[in-house]
């Protein structure tokens, strides 16, 4: 059954809000934003075309309250609710009430979205299906022996990961018998926060692993694709950092073969709409079930730059109950695609969140570059949520090409007032290792574990002749507190006017 | 005209002169260098130095300068006249001193690992913060002893609190 979707709830903040109200928008869609208290000037709201507040900024009061968001969707007449990555997009609870009142979820159905979101069971039914997985345990346990005996089995490192959870909260590496406990608590405790159970489970932690993972869409009537794979084995603090496809690690067999594994996975768990199924590829290439990722994934736009499918737009059409009409024959990948995402953290502190107004953003542009951003100049990054602030994504024809345009772009990305780790990001692309596509999961803490914020060096004369000329003659319009009373840049060009050097 | 700045802990004074044919040339550590400049925005400089261009991006605060060259950023203080150079520049972040711990960022205290008057060693974690949803552990800078706790689990701090103070084990 077909039906017209007019209206949709965007249940999520930030950058991949914004992505949802831009596809809402092409579509003809009414876009409905949620907001916190601290959000009350995000982009996201701004963008919509309609904006509620839902609440303090306490993400249990307003983007996790299952209650008051559904009460919002059906009061404001909406027919469906997008839930972006993070906060409620893969609680079944949320899916389930959705569809018990009416209103459609973007994503899987609730039942899926429960097995696959308990990682130990589908893990279970993965192995009983033949699909290859990690040795790890068959259920989570509270018992601090228990966890102790099967580590030992396995053999260190292990990796103590939440039941409930994906985004690297709550999972921990442990290399040794004696970090095992602390290790537990403090996966626990991120558990608890994050995602409300903090129950926990050991796997065996495989040494220089590749990341590689299949985006999957399936339509309601069981037709099943996939759109290839991405790499993200670029990761810091169990969180990717860079990702892209396709991937170096994969041949036409390898990439035929773990396609064709992520659609089983998708079949066995019954699921609908867009996800993922992520696996890790170890040195000797052999491949093994993860996780579903049952959501929009951050890194998403790769795969569109890279197959030429407008992903949120193909799960709004899947959610409304059209049939798929792309057929896996007439899918390819076209050139390289590779995404950074901007984090508002500070290198030069420990990566700690940098918080506070943001002076001036400049994005940049040009050909085959992508920003997918939820800040502008004049905007304060609230310390409540996630520190993403934006992702800048380049494609080119190779990846060679796509590398040094990334270097290029990400050159040009101007974000004064916090901290970002776009130097960082810099370094990385340019590493010699990077370059040759030698990665792994532990790249970060081989090649930059001991890695400091390089000296302005040869643009330090710079710096200082342009404090200078701030201090000689400031332009009209730049108060001292000029950013702080802007709001958007365009709206200084109003103020300001051309004024010659002092040369006259 | 004389410009004291300073970057990194480190002092530089700018001479910036400019000839009777409307040239500004700068002097840093006995180099000096031609320039020419525009401003393009408010934010924004076009700035040639010996014949190299760079667009520059600026934001002031006070009397600091964040300055953004071609993905290079730097945070140059404005020490002001020569009377003034030495004095701690108005609105620097206050870092973690040898006895107090400040909290690194805004955010939620989880847990505090320490109690009152036990010894420490370097890097020993203190404390845990919350902040953007993740748990951020804050080390101690050197070896010692608690001497405070100024804040408990689940409490609110700002960028800058002092949480922690520590002072020196006694020698036997």
């Amino acid at each position: 059954m077909v039906k017209k979707i007019k209206k949709i709830l965007v249940a999520n903040r930030g950058e991949i809000a914004l992505r949802v109200v831009r596809a809402c928008r092409e579509l003809g869609i009414q876009s409905v934003a949620i907001y916190s208290d601290a959000d009350r000037h995000a982009l996201h709201v701004l963008a919509a075309d309609h904006a509620v507040n839902i609440g303090s900024p306490e993400p249990k009061e307003s983007y996790l309250n299952i209650k008051k968001i559904v009460e919002c969707a059906k009061s404001l007449k909406c027919d469906a609710i997008h839930p972006g990555y993070g906060f409620l997009a893969e609680n079944y609870h949320f899916a389930q009430q959705c569809e018990k009142e009416g209103l459609i979820f973007i994503g899987p159905n609730s039942r899926a979205l429960r097995l696959v979101g308990d990682k130990l069971r589908s893990r279970q039914i993965m192995a009983e299906a033949g699909i290859p997985i990690i040795p790890g345990m068959n259920s989570a346990d509270s018992n601090i022996k228990n966890l102790q005996d099967f580590a030992r089995k396995v053999g260190y490192p292990v990796i103590v990961k939440a039941s409930g959870g994906g985004g690297g909260k709550g999972m921990r590496i442990v290399h040794k018998p004696s970090e095992l406990v602390s290790s537990i608590e403090a996966g626990r405790r991120e558990a608890k926060s994050a995602f409300g159970d903090d129950t926990v489970y050991i796997e065996k932690y495989l040494e220089k692993p590749r990341h590689i993972e299949f985006q999957v869409l399936a339509d309601n009537y069981g037709d099943v694709i996939h759109l290839f794979e991405r790499e993200c084995s670029i990761q810091r603090r169990y969180q990717k950092i860079i990702e892209e496809s396709p991937s170096s690690a994969l041949d036409v067999k390898l990439r035929t073969e773990m396609g064709e594994i992520a659609k089983k996975v998708m079949v066995i768990s019954h699921y609908n709409n867009a996800g993922t199924v992520e696996f890790l590829l170890d040195t000797s290439k052999n491949f093994y079930f993860l996780e579903v990722n049952a959501r929009i994934q951050v890194e998403h736009p790769v795969t569109e730059m890279v197959v030429g499918i407008d992903l949120v737009k193909q799960q709004i059409r899947l959610a409304g109950g059209e049939k798929l009409k792309l057929k896996q024959k007439d899918l390819n990948q076209r050139g390289h695609a590779i995404e950074c995402r901007i984090y508002a953290e500070d290198p030069e502190n420990n990566f700690y969140p940098s918080i506070g107004r943001i002076h001036l953003v400049k994005e940049p542009v040009g050909p085959g570059i992508r920003c997918d951003s939820g800040i502008y100049s004049g905007w304060e990054v609230p310390f409540h949520y996630d520190p993403i602030l934006s992702k800048l994504i380049v494609w080119d024809e190779n990846r060679e090409g796509a590398v040094n345009r990334m270097a290029s772009a990400l050159s040009e990305y101007v974000i004064l007032g916090i901290k970002t780790q776009i130097q960082f990001l810099m370094e990385v692309i340019k590493h010699p290792e990077f370059r040759t596509a030698r990665l792994h999961t532990h790249f970060i803490k081989d090649h930059f574990s001991d890695w400091r914020p390089k000296e302005i060096g040869d643009y330090l004369p710079v710096a200082l002749i342009a404090s200078a000329i701030i201090k000689m003659e400031k332009p009209v319009g730049s108060k001292e507190t000029v950013s702080k009373s802007a709001l958007s840049p365009w709206q200084l060009f109003g103020k300001w006017e051309f004024m010659s050097s002092i040369k006259k | 005209m004389e410009f004291n700045f300073r970057h990194n802990d480190q002092n530089f004074v700018v001479t910036v002169q400019k000839s009777a044919d409307g040239q500004f040339s700068a002097e840093i550590d006995g180099r000096k260098l031609p320039f020419e400049y525009h401003w393009i925005s408010p934010d924004c400089l076009w700035l040639v130095i010996d014949n190299v261009l760079h667009t520059v991006f600026v934001s002031q605060q006070g009397k600091n300068y964040e300055v953004f060259v071609r993905g290079n950023h730097s945070e140059i203080a404005d020490l002001g006249s020569k009377s003034q150079v030495g004095r701690t520049v108005a609105g620097e972040i206050r870092k973690s001193t040898e006895n107090i711990i400040f909290a690194p960022m805004p955010g939620r205290i989880l847990k505090i690992l320490v109690k009152k008057n036990q010894p420490v060693e370097n890097n020993q974690p203190l404390f845990i913060l919350e902040s953007m949803k993740m748990e951020n552990e804050v080390q101690s800078p050197r070896e010692g002893k608690i001497a405070r706790i100024n804040f408990k689990a689940n409490d609110l701090v700002s960028l800058g609190d002092p949480i922690i103070e520590l002072e020196n084990l006694l020698e036997k």
